[in-house]
């Protein structure tokens, strides 16, 4: 990351360091404290909503200085919707989805500020309102794969090489039923594995992850998250290692499921093929924020900002009579000091006047449809 | 999986050819010859040895011939007597090479057993806190610590404790393996080997620790920032479970594989520690041996080594197929 450009004195490199010490140290703490429940319980701003992610801020505290990976992201996921998250590498989709698990990694990796309102259900069926952002680590399992699962990029590592796939399986059982007998665990794992349309499961059920391929494993992590009945399902870009044959299959056995477990599905991903298909709202981000959001329709027939236009010009069609494929000139810019205005300025043909001033507010075009850009300042004005 | 091991064991006899070869030969070419300092010995206490006599031992130990052909002949014979399981006499002590192996081997293997057992029991997990607490106070804490300890040589401070705990407190015996002056049976005794193994322990286990933790550390570490280990924690299993069964069952698996390697160093003795506290272990008689020129001895003694390294490295090959699962043995 800008090695060449931005030389740092050793000067700057400490004053970075303490500053960074002081932070993470009072986080630290605060993630690890023993906290009463009603610290954390709070209440949604609309029923309809399973997640309410809200202003949120997650910084990577590095020896360069502090990186903000997620600055000031927003957006809802209602009841039974599937909500796609689009963006490039390193826009911070990812880092949402592992603030939302409180998966980061301590101590350089930190929620900073902002809430993360999900909606609980206990086993009683009473609902309970917690702020993820706020839980103490020590309380996460409240929520962690039993109310939110997770299915990762890599399903070629992400299962533990030196355990069967059924120890893996019936582990998530004994979770969240401690008094299951051997046998039990073993019939809900069996279950899970034809949930999820794996032939022979029994067979499967004694092997280790190597013996399995990528689309097996990529079936195995699913069925893993659905074990535990989960009311969200995150899946951080489920397909980007598989070919395309079996991307289309672990797509429609998402979208089944979707129904099946009457849940709501975070996707996120790169590729706006598959959101378009998959999903019935989009949030597009940028450099760590939210650009535009809205439904699947808005954003694909009347994409607002000039990104999101970008994105939709760069995908290649099979119809187009061009033979280069259109790309967004420049680069995202270096997440240390971001400036203080709209980070696409650089890369933007529409630049104005104003795009020099402060970062454009979320404007609302439509009841669902918001973009963050000085282009529609105006429209907003007139109306 | 029995071929697998039958295939490795005929390897191992031309390993172990080759070995002794090379042992041999160098030892024909060290500047030590037994049987001139044994005459100068016999000078310096006012007897002559005729040049004849002189010509006759050299012929009778096998040491005439300093020619190539000559040293080949001296190895072949050598070779022809193991063929009879028989390692030759030693020159030193007169009596069979096995022996003399035997006799000293038992307290080089209890003192490096039980260092290595103490070694393992503490670095494991000292290496898992500093993994999973990386970059904290207690992470620098016993790095720093295990650091001093890899540093010192042995021979300082093995001195060094032996200064303080022995002379200085008194609180264990300085040197040797039993109390002369007094005569000890069963549970005393007992406790005497213990009270005068303790320091030689201690310096072994200090002096050992570093290295153990440090690899523990390192295993950890890319263990724990795996994307299986981010999978259980999503699955929702407490942090405590993540670590100790997900975690460190696979870490364990190069620990498990570098104990088989251990074999050897497990009977080959401190040769360092053995001469500071001048405990009577195979390590300070081989150092004795290699002064004096002891062939028989040396050839014996390193053979017995060789051989057990070529175990330990099977050993640690057949271990990898049993932790590991995804390791075929054929």
């Amino acid at each position: 990351m800008a090695k060449n450009k931005n030389y740092l004195s050793g000067k700057e490199i400490r004053a970075i360091a303490k500053e960074n010490a002081k932070v993470m140290k009072r986080l630290e703490a605060e993630k690890y404290r023993k906290a009463d429940e009603s610290e954390y319980l709070t209440e949604m701003r609309d029923s309809k909503n399973i997640l309410e992610i809200d202003k949120l801020h997650t910084y990577f505290f590095t020896e360069q200085g502090v990186v903000k990976a997620v600055n000031g992201v927003s957006f809802d996921i209602p009841k039974n919707a599937t909500v796609g998250v689009a963006g490039e590498s390193g826009c911070g989709k990812s880092v949402t989805s592992m603030s939302v698990m409180r998966l980061l990694q301590g101590p350089t990796g930190q929620i900073y500020s902002g809430e993360i309102r999900f909606n609980a259900k206990e086993k009683s069926g009473e609902e309970k309102v917690y702020d993820i952002a706020k839980m103490p680590i020590r309380d996460i399992h409240k929520i962690r794969g039993n109310q939110i699962a997770m299915i990762f990029q890599e399903p070629m590592t992400s299962l533990n090489p030196v355990f069967t796939i059924g120890q893996q399986l019936d582990e998530v059982t004994f979770i969240h039923n401690p008094d299951a007998s051997k046998e039990q665990a073993k019939e809900k794992s069996i279950e899970m594995l034809n949930l999820v349309g794996i032939a022979m499961p029994e067979r499967v059920y004694n092997s280790f992850p190597h013996e399995l391929s990528g689309g097996m494993r990529q079936r195995v992590m699913i069925s893993m998250a659905l074990a535990s009945d989960p009311r969200l399902i995150i899946a951080d870009e489920p397909t980007t290692a598989l070919d395309v044959t079996i991307q289309a299959q672990i797509l429609d056995l998402l979208r089944d499921l979707k129904t099946k477990i009457d849940g709501s599905i975070m996707l996120i991903t790169h590729d706006l093929g598959i959101i378009a298909e998959m999903a019935d709202y989009v949030v597009v981000m940028y450099a760590g924020r939210v650009i535009e959001k809205g439904t699947v329709d808005e954003i694909f027939h009347n994409p607002m900002h000039p990104y999101t236009i970008g994105l939709q010009k760069s995908k290649p069609t099979l119809n187009s009579d061009s033979d280069t494929l259109f790309n967004i000139p420049g680069n995202v810019p270096n997440p240390i000091n971001m400036p203080d205005y709209c980070y696409f300025k650089e890369r933007c043909a529409q630049c104005t006047k104003k795009c020099s001033g402060e970062y454009p507010e979320m404007i609302q075009v439509s009841p669902t449809h918001f973009v963050a850009c000085h282009l529609y300042d105006e429209g907003q004005n007139d109306d | 999986m029995f071929k697998y091991i039958l295939k490795r064991l005929v390897m191992s006899v031309f390993i172990l050819l080759g070995v002794s070869m090379i042992i041999y030969f160098l030892i024909r070419l060290m500047p030590v010859d037994f049987i001139q300092d044994k005459i100068n010995a016999i000078n310096q206490g006012g007897a002559t040895v005729s040049e004849e006599t002189v010509n006759a031992m050299y012929e009778m130990y096998g040491l005439g011939d300093n020619s190539f052909l000559g040293i080949l002949k001296g190895y072949f014979s050598w070779l022809g007597a193991l063929a009879t399981f028989d390692l030759g006499t030693s020159f030193v002590y007169g009596i069979p090479v096995a022996d003399v192996i035997f006799e000293h081997m038992g307290i080089s293997f209890a003192i490096a057993l039980i260092a290595t057992v103490f070694e393992f029991l503490i670095a494991i997990p000292l290496g898992i806190t500093a993994a999973t607490h990386q970059y904290s106070f207690r992470d620098y804490l016993v790095t720093v610590l295990v650091m001093i300890g890899i540093s010192l040589p042995s021979f300082f401070f093995g001195q060094m404790l032996k200064d303080v705990l022995a002379l200085k407190l008194g609180w264990f015996p300085a040197s040797g393996l039993v109390n002369a002056t007094a005569s000890f049976t069963g549970i005393e005794l007992l406790l005497d080997y213990v009270r005068h193994m303790f320091i030689p322990i201690l310096t072994i286990v200090i002096l050992s620790i570093g290295a153990r933790m440090r690899m523990t550390r390192t295993n950890m570490l890319e263990v724990m920032n795996s994307d299986y280990i981010r999978t259980a924690r999503a699955k929702g299993l407490s942090e405590k479970v993540v670590i100790n069964k997900h975690a460190f069952r696979n870490t364990l698996i190069p620990l498990v594989t570098s104990l088989a390697g251990l074999l050897p160093s497990l009977f080959s003795g401190a040769i360092i520690t053995e001469q500071v506290f001048d405990l009577p272990g195979i390590g300070n008689i081989a150092l004795d041996a290699m002064n004096r020129g002891d062939i028989p001895f040396i050839m014996g003694y390193n053979m017995f080594l060789a051989l057990l390294s070529v175990i330990g490295v099977l050993l640690a090959d057949l271990m990898y197929g049993i932790v590991d699962p995804r390791v075929k043995l054929e």
